[in-house]
């Protein structure tokens, strides 16, 4: 596991500051990433999924966050000391980003092939021909009849899924080891989606990319993930395979959270829900973050906080599975 | 007021079997207006021709991808938007042309709507005894103190507290704004609930809170939704009747059990395979049927068949005529020339 980890994160804190309070987006996170493995990280809204991976390529928005404490180990640099120099190397040439809106991602100004040839010429050093032929290549790569074509459309002539695929070619430009995918499908249609996950899981077999999914979707975890990690306000609550979770979650929350989905081949009466909202991080209890809406909560949640305790495979944060080890 | 319907059978006892609403070859059509002149070069056809019934007490699910028209039914039904041909008979009144004042007069009270986006459908400068206060005041004239009254009851009703009447929206998370906009459409005491994506925007634990919610206030005040949403799963747990729908056109419509079991519809068929599924065991490994391209342009959609460029079972006739909706089975519509 040492050997073959890509991607090490080690109890990253990343915060914000807002008028003297500290607001802890991310808190504590610990994360590995094998070679060739896809992760998916799953959470609501506000649970701090979209900043762990904003931390991992230093983009946290600045002024405002700061990454307060924490290693990233990437190929034995810790991505947190180097300088940006060198973190610019890494970016697009080892570890890519799609993000979520592929509206906005993309310039409106530009035409899609300046934009994939643009990321070619500053990483791999490509002269403007080889550039455009390689982004032919890549076009035809993630699906595209007609590539020569679309290299000199603008992005507006395209629709969202095409944008996506598009987006997929100029993050598989430089054939990154790593690609952190956040919602990638989120803002798509069903049947798209089914287009994009698919062409997701070839591109990953094909060139043997570690693929980091940020996601809310059950449904598209259990499609491509290897292994899932779910985050709960700031901070990891359960870790363990695909099967694992859907056949046996541990934690309250997961529980809760497989359960509030309804199923498209079975029917239930009612759904479960989880009680209450999700607390906004001024408003973080003291002790175990999810006490306040866990059904089986006691006493000794709302005092502690609970710490991620590995069991066999799987980890987990949690007192339930705390006494029985002791 | 509020329990006007308690002596009605609930939807779990009996299904009542007089119709509500029914919608006869309902057409919206949006010009594309183009040049210095304004001159109409082409239509959108975002609804086109499309009939079906809503029943008391039931709750008439309606799915479809981006741009498949479903909004603009909803729309259409509660005459935001003037139907461009086609009949709307609610209550065995035609409303399709009805003036605005005589709207007003009684169908406005009855058919009310809760909007997708809880952060864009109130008003941020109102608080929430203004926002639940202002349909009472344009259709009832109560005494503040009853007023007063009924915001508070319906306030516990969605699971919020009455205190929070002198609150601003942006107190409040999505789920709780949702609950609003939930009670904002119950201040009327409305036959017919048009939910557009009413849960969509939220987060899951939150999407199961207010299904829950819609699924108890049906039960208790003989409520009849139609409930658009592009979610099949959501869909499929909170409907009794289902609805599919592509570029404008209907082409299935059935009850849950049959459609969601035995799709017949090819377009059906790929649309409920591409969902993907949380699964606890992999016992029922669906075959997932890939759709090739994109969904064409409302504007300019493909003659005959409107899904034949993406059909898996295209023949040459798909091409050539459009399909009508046929009854296949008892409450199982399908429009394709396959059946």
């Amino acid at each position: 596991m040492l050997m073959s980890a890509l991607l090490e994160v080690k109890n990253l804190k990343t915060h914000f500051f807002k008028k003297k309070q500290v607001i802890p987006a991310v808190d504590g996170m610990d994360l590995t990433i094998k070679k060739g493995e896809t992760v998916a990280l799953v959470g609501e809204s506000g649970s701090g999924k979209s900043m762990t991976s904003l931390s991992i390529m230093r983009l946290v928005p600045s002024p405002g966050g700061k990454i307060v404490d924490g290693q990233i180990m990437y190929d034995g640099k810790d991505l947190l000391t180097i300088s940006e120099n060198d973190m610019v190397d890494i970016r697009g040439n080892d570890i890519s980003m799609i993000f979520q809106e592929p509206m906005t991602s993309l310039n409106p100004v530009l035409t899609i092939g300046d934009q994939i040839t643009e990321t070619l010429i500053a990483h791999q050093k490509l002269s403007q021909r080889e550039a455009k032929k390689r982004a032919v290549e890549l076009l035809e790569m993630v699906g595209f009849s007609r590539a020569k074509a679309i290299l000199n459309d603008y992005p507006h002539r395209l629709s969202g899924g095409m944008r996506q695929r598009v987006m997929i070619a100029i993050a598989m430009s430089c054939n990154p080891k790593l690609l952190i995918a956040d919602e990638p499908t989120t803002a798509l249609d069903v049947t798209i989606q089914a287009q994009i996950l698919d062409l997701m899981k070839d591109l990953s077999n094909k060139f043997d990319t570690s693929i980091l999914l940020i996601t809310h979707d059950l449904g598209v975890v259990s499609e491509v993930a290897d292994r899932v990690i779910v985050m709960y306000c700031g901070q990891v609550v359960e870790e363990s395979s695909v099967n694992d979770i859907f056949e046996n979650a541990l934690h309250p929350y997961t529980q809760g959270l497989i359960n509030s989905v309804p199923s498209i081949d079975d029917d239930i009466d009612r759904l479960e829900s989880i009680e209450g909202n999700v607390p906004t991080p001024d408003q973080f209890p003291t002790g175990c973050r999810f006490a306040p809406r866990c059904p089986k909560a006691f006493d000794k949640c709302s005092l502690h906080m609970p710490t991620l305790k590995k069991i066999d495979e799987r980890s987990i944060r949690c007192f339930l599975y705390e006494e029985e080890q002791s | 007021m509020i329990t006007k319907n308690a002596d009605n059978p609930t939807k779990t006892t009996e299904v009542e079997q007089n119709t509500l609403l029914e919608i006869k070859n309902l057409k919206k059509y949006f010009p594309i207006k183009h040049g210095i002149l304004q001159r109409t070069v082409g239509h959108i056809k975002a609804v086109d021709d499309i009939s079906l019934t809503v029943k008391k007490g039931e709750t008439l699910g309606l799915v479809g991808e981006s741009g498949c028209g479903k909004s603009t039914i909803g729309r259409t039904i509660i005459r935001l938007y003037e139907p461009t041909e086609g009949e709307i008979t609610f209550k065995n009144q035609n409303i399709s042309h009805m003036k605005e004042r005589e709207l007003r007069q009684d169908v406005r009270k009855n058919i009310q709507m809760i909007f997708q986006d809880p952060f864009a459908s109130l008003n941020p400068r109102k608080t929430l005894r203004m926002i639940l206060g202002e349909p009472l005041k344009i259709h009832y004239n109560h005494s503040r103190k009853k007023q007063e009254e009924i915001i508070g009851e319906l306030l516990e009703k969605v699971g919020l507290s009455s205190k929070f009447l002198n609150r601003y929206p942006h107190e409040f998370s999505g789920g709780q704004r949702q609950r609003i906009g939930i009670a904002r459409v119950l201040t009327l005491n409305p036959d017919l609930v048009i939910a557009d994506e009413a849960v969509s925007a939220l987060d899951v634990s939150i999407q199961a809170q207010i299904t829950n919610l819609m699924q108890d206030l049906q039960a208790e005040l003989g409520l009849t939704y139609i409930f658009i949403s592009h979610d099949l799963s959501v869909v499929r747990h909170i409907s009794d009747r289902v609805g599919i729908m592509y570029l404008g056109k209907l082409m299935e419509l059935g009850t849950k059990a049959d459609l969601f079991q035995e799709p017949l519809h090819p377009y059906s068929q790929a649309l409920l395979s591409a969902v993907p599924t949380p699964k606890k065991q992999k016992t029922v490994q669906r075959e997932r049927i890939l759709l090739k391209g994109d969904i064409p342009s409302p504007a300019n959609p493909p003659k005959g068949c409107v899904f034949h460029t993406r059909c898996p079972h295209v023949m040459d006739r798909c091409k050539q005529e459009v399909p009508s909706l046929l009854q296949v089975k008892k409450d199982h519509f399908v429009a394709c020339h396959l059946y």
